[in-house]
């Protein structure tokens, strides 16, 4: 029941007047929603589904530790600027005790190696970590390792880290 | 036409009132709604019902404001001799219903003739003939609706606090309706699952009123006691109970007064007690009673005028009534120019600008609709003083003898729109893409170069000519999600190691174009580039994402001046050529994005020639390289419910930004830590993959709304910084909120560059007295930072005598700092945390309190597998050093000798402290 001089609807408004009237247009109608109630909640639809993040919990536990020469499948993971360049490349591989997630998130799993973040650690499914040294600067005789959740890495460090030593390099 | 829960109508119900909005109007242009009774639209605004001005925007489009308010009820304000002169002003919702009864309402539109020199009042400029007119009737009242009232049920709009006991009346109810009536803190809007906190109860404690409806659908109650009044504004809500274990949110069927109106005052009233002052502000609950301000919401957020007796000089020869008018901004020669005042609000305030405390002086001195603009305010004493209203008279002119002026040497005050609202220019559309370009980058081989742009036009649409002049530029980074839409590849080594193969890439860097097109609406170049191929089970790789970020920039500088970085492709033949301004470059990510767009700067800094990277933000970034960004504005949006960095290590690059300057610290800073956010939901493109933050967490936050949020505070801090649209520093500092986030629990977080510290968490100053005691805490839950932690059992106090060499405080603006409530069990399981702020100087003592300015935060509970579950993010409380000073306090801001927290109400509790500073 209303109507408008604008120009470019008034036709329209109009036509909506005479089918107004030719249905026998009734008096001035009260909305059946109160004009002081509140708005209705934004329309979410649906909520989107949950993501599983229950392989990101607790710990990351890790069951073995070995370094070696990498493999050419784990080369392409390094990447070509890294095979090229390092001196002596090794690539030390973790197995983690559960399953790594399934799932491409912004937080990763990352190697401790004697206490120092691997930022840069691959994680391969189902349960390996990789990382990439490129030369032996940075082994000891007896290593520490261990694996975290980057950015949460004091609540996530393995509770048990493994010992690694340098002699086993290759093995 | 809407009501006042922004529904369309076709009819008003007497007692509502009018909301109306426009769409399809001339865009950019200022028209004048008028309301008139009767089939004929008025024409002229004197014999106008009801009148307001507002601006189209880009599109043309008003969006809905109140023209008329309660259908002309006033309730007992109403003098009887008005009547005669507004004869659709009416006492009593009958009285209203019977003299509308049958009307025909009218509103017209009118196009306001432009004044580029904005020289003429503007009340003056000519209205063309109606652009649109819309007639609709008035129908009966049917609907329920509650009001504020006296104790006979008349209509209150406001009253004196503690003059009387507060009552509400209820029309229209269902016989047995039983009712929660509750007096709640005004807000902007109210939608279904808003809590409902009622503060009538001793110390403003929940107490609200039950009432069973009577057969008559009427009743009146008395719902808040003298005693317990305290001063502001308040909307009123008639919950219907939904048994014992009822919720006590907002729902459907609940009757709202003052939805979207400004609500209920509390005022008080103090007997009468250089030329250029603060004026311009907000009132406050308690004591300071006024916060002055800078800037303002075009929407929702009335302009407030106060005169503080302390700017008032001994024998000022005007009187104490004065008029507010609030004109367009003039600089120092303009007013020397022309010292004529013509008022923009609609209309002057005459009101007693002399008082004791500054709340005997301050009223609304203009609602909304107010248009983009800057402004000052003049305190207009008239020709002649005056003891009384009657007896005031206006000169018309500011006389810097007599008169009081907010403006001039600086802008009285900014009108801003809300961040997230396009801007007048058009966007045009783009992209490009090369796969492969790069042979490496870092450790990768064949990565890709591709981006999606948004830019502002000559015309909207897709490769449409760049608008003249060379515009900043704006470049997003994407963080890390499935590369692949396909099955199989992502998590496949053989794949995750080359990026080759994948039928269907994920298209993650187009989860940004909100953002995108706001930004190039205000004149921007926005650009999301694609990180493919450092995307999917792929390690941080912050490195090649932040180079990556750099090699785009280079290909806009080639895109600029083909003569730089030859190698380059001009995918856009020339056609930004001259347009980018790379002096004005903003980075910004999200995620390992976010990470990235930090190490950009950083790694920026190492080339020969850097870019003038002149900002940088983050969304929910990674933390894994440590960064420590010198003196570069930084922004970082924290959500509180993230479910993915869900240690939220952006506060970790927040908390060391300027720490390893030369003067720590002198940097500026800003954040929001934003309660029931999501990590993947500020991506329209991961939002629609699922939800990483908990179900059922609190403070839940649909999609659209927390995209729409971060676009708002995004678009705003690059805006402040590649446009120098400086008012949206007080939003991120926490004092100027807007419609896009209105409702949500965001803390912000802020430090300025200027600033004199008096406690960085060493706790070196800090003396407990009292049960309350003080220790030295490092990096306390998602921060990596040292503070203080505060505890107390019963009164207590944390005094600082403040060192010699900082006692001069009169060139800062606030005493800030950062709290958080820890997680100790002593804090109230309810309600807020505060502690009283005193500063002593000059043998003078003035105290307010911390909530007054800000909410302490309480422990956000994270309940999908985060360590801690209990988060703590410090949030930046700022308090006006002007609080300090108000009222003739005596309080020397230039000799400040001691800080006081004291501690008693709440009686116990326990809280994390930082940045205890004086500053800008």
């Amino acid at each position: 029941m209303w109507m408008t001089s604008n120009s470019r609807g008034s036709r329209r408004a109009g036509l909506v007047l005479a089918c107004l009237f030719a249905a026998g247009c009734p008096g001035p109608q009260v909305s059946a929603v109160a004009p002081d109630s509140p708005a209705p909640a934004t329309p979410a639809g649906p909520r989107p589904g949950t993501v599983d993040s229950s392989a990101y919990a607790g710990t990351l536990e890790i069951t073995s530790v070995r370094v070696r020469r990498p493999t050419p499948e784990l080369e392409r993971l390094a990447g070509p600027d890294f095979v090229k360049t390092a001196q002596e490349p090794l690539a030390i591989e973790v197995q983690t005790q559960k399953p790594l997630p399934t799932d491409a998130r912004n937080t990763s799993a990352i190697l401790l190696w004697n206490g120092e973040r691997f930022t840069d650690t691959w994680s391969v499914r189902p349960n390996r970590l990789v990382a990439f040294l490129p030369d032996r600067s940075k082994i000891k005789d007896v290593n520490s390792v261990a694996a975290a959740w980057i950015g949460n890495e004091e609540a996530s460090r393995s509770r048990t880290p493994l010992t690694f030593r340098a002699a086993d390099i290759g093995k | 036409m809407t009501d006042a829960g922004g529904r369309p109508i076709t009819a008003l119900e007497a007692g509502s009132s009018l909301e109306v909005g426009a769409l399809h109007l001339r865009p950019n242009t200022t028209y004048e709604f008028r309301l008139g009774v009767g089939q004929d639209a008025v024409t002229s605004r004197a014999a106008a019902v009801g009148f307001a001005r507002s601006t189209s925007d880009r599109e043309g489009n008003i969006p809905p404001f109140v023209l008329w308010y309660q259908s002309g009820v006033v309730g007992c304000s109403l003098r009887k001799e008005r009547t005669a002169e507004s004869p659709f002003t009416f006492r009593s919702f009958d009285e209203a219903e019977r003299a509308l009864a049958g009307r025909t309402l009218t509103v017209s539109v009118h196009a306001v003739e432009r004044d580029p020199t904005g020289r003429i009042s503007p009340m003056k400029l000519a209205t063309g003939e109606p652009e649109s007119i819309i007639r609709f009737p008035v129908a009966p009242r049917r609907n329920p609706a509650v009001f504020a009232s006296n104790a006979d049920g008349c209509l209150l709009n406001s009253q004196l606090t503690g003059e009387d006991a507060l009552y509400v009346t209820g029309r229209n109810f269902g016989r047995g309706d039983v009712l929660e009536i509750a007096v709640v803190p005004n807000q902007r809007s109210w939608t279904v699952g808003d809590a409902i906190v009622d503060v009538t109860g001793e110390r403003a404690q929940p107490a609200p009123k039950r009432v069973v409806v009577p057969d008559s659908g009427q009743f009146t109650v008395k719902v808040w006691d003298r005693a317990a009044q305290q001063r502001g504004t308040y909307d009123i809500i008639a919950h219907r109970v939904a048994g014992e274990k009822d919720l006590r949110v907002v729902a459907a069927r609940d009757i709202i007064s003052y939805l979207r109106e400004t609500g209920f005052v509390f005022y008080l009233r103090y007997p009468v007690g250089g030329p250029t002052m603060d004026i311009a502000g907000r009132p406050l609950g308690g004591s300071p009673y006024f916060e002055f301000a800078d800037s303002f919401a075009d929407t929702g957020d009335p302009v407030w005028g106060a005169v503080d007796p302390t700017y008032v000089p001994a024998g000022h020869p005007g009187g104490s009534y004065a008029a507010y008018y609030v004109v367009n901004h003039k600089s120092v020669a303009q007013w020397a120019a022309s010292n004529a005042l013509s008022d923009v609000s609609g209309g002057i305030e005459i009101h007693p600008v002399k008082a004791g405390c500054v709340n005997g002086t301050d009223v609304i001195i203009w609602n909304a609709p107010m248009p983009v603009g800057q402004y000052d305010v003049v305190v207009d004493f008239g020709s002649v003083p005056a003891a009384t209203a009657a007896a005031y008279a206006t000169d018309a002119q500011y006389n810097d003898s007599v008169d009081f002026l907010d403006g001039a040497d600086q802008i009285g005050f900014i009108v801003a729109s809300d961040p997230y609202a396009l801007g007048s220019q058009p966007i045009g559309q783009d992209s490009y893409s090369s796969d492969d370009f790069f042979a490496t980058l870092g450790s990768r081989a064949n990565v890709d170069l591709r981006a999606v742009v948004r830019y502002p036009a000559t015309a909207a649409g897709t490769g449409t000519p760049v608008a003249p002049g060379a515009h900043p530029i704006f470049i997003i980074e994407h963080g890390n999600h499935t590369s692949c839409n396909t099955a199989g590849f992502d998590g496949n080594s053989s794949y995750d190691a080359v990026h080759t193969g994948c039928p269907s890439r994920k298209q993650n860097h187009l989860g940004y174009m909100g953002l995108l097109d706001r930004l190039a609406s205000h004149g921007i170049i926005a650009v999301s580039i694609d990180a493919y191929d450092l995307t999917g089970f792929v390690p941080q790789l912050i490195a090649e994402r932040s180079d990556l970020i750099l090699k785009h920039l280079e290909l806009w500088s080639h895109m600029n001046a083909t003569a730089t970085f030859t190698t380059y492709p001009d995918f856009f033949s020339g056609r930004f050529a001259g347009h980018v301004d790379m002096t004005r470059i903003s980075v910004s990510g999200h995620s390992r994005g976010g990470e990235a767009s930090v190490g950009a700067y950083m790694r920026n800094l190492a080339r020969a020639v850097p870019f003038s990277i002149n900002s940088v933000s983050s969304i929910a970034p990674v933390d894994g390289q440590s960064y420590v960004l010198p003196g570069v504005p930084y922004f970082v949006i924290l959500p509180a419910a993230d479910g993915d960095v869900c240690g939220l290590n952006g506060q970790r690059i927040y908390d060391r930004a300027g720490t390893a300057l030369p003067t720590p610290d002198a940097t500026t800073k800003s954040g929001i830590d934003v309660y029931g956010a999501s990590h993947n939901f500020f991506n329209t493109i991961w939002a629609a993959d699922g939800d990483d933050g908990a179900a059922g967490r609190d403070d839940y936050i649909p999609a659209a709304d927390q995209q729409r949020l971060g676009e708002a505070f995004v678009a705003a801090f690059v805006r402040i910084q590649l446009n120098n649209e400086a008012v949206y520093e007080d939003m991120l500092r926490g004092k100027l909120r807007f419609p896009s986030f209105a409702g949500r629990k965001i803390y912000p977080i802020r430090h300025e560059t200027q600033h004199s510290k008096l406690e960085s968490g060493s706790g070196a100053l800090a003396v407990g007295s009292g049960t309350a005691s003080v220790a030295s805490v490092s990096s306390p839950s998602v921060h990596q930072t040292q503070a203080i932690r505060v505890g107390w059992t019963a009164s207590g106090a944390v005094t600082y005598t403040v060192p010699a060499g900082q006692r001069d405080a009169s060139s800062f603006e606030v005493l800030s700092f950062r709290v958080a409530q820890t997680n100790a069990a002593s804090n109230p399981a309810s309600g807020d945390q505060d502690f009283m702020i005193e500063l002593v100087g000059g043998g003078h003592t003035k105290a307010t309190f911390a909530s007054r300015f800000g909410a302490i935060p309480r422990p956000y509970h994270h309940i999908s597998n985060c360590t801690p579950p209990n988060q703590n993010v410090m949030t930046t409380i700022r308090v006006p050093l002007h609080s300090f000073i108000m009222n003739n306090s005596g309080v020397t801001l230039d000799n400040i000798d001691t800080l006081r927290f004291t501690f008693s109400n709440p009686s116990q509790g326990e809280i994390y402290v930082d940045d205890i500073e004086f500053s800008r």
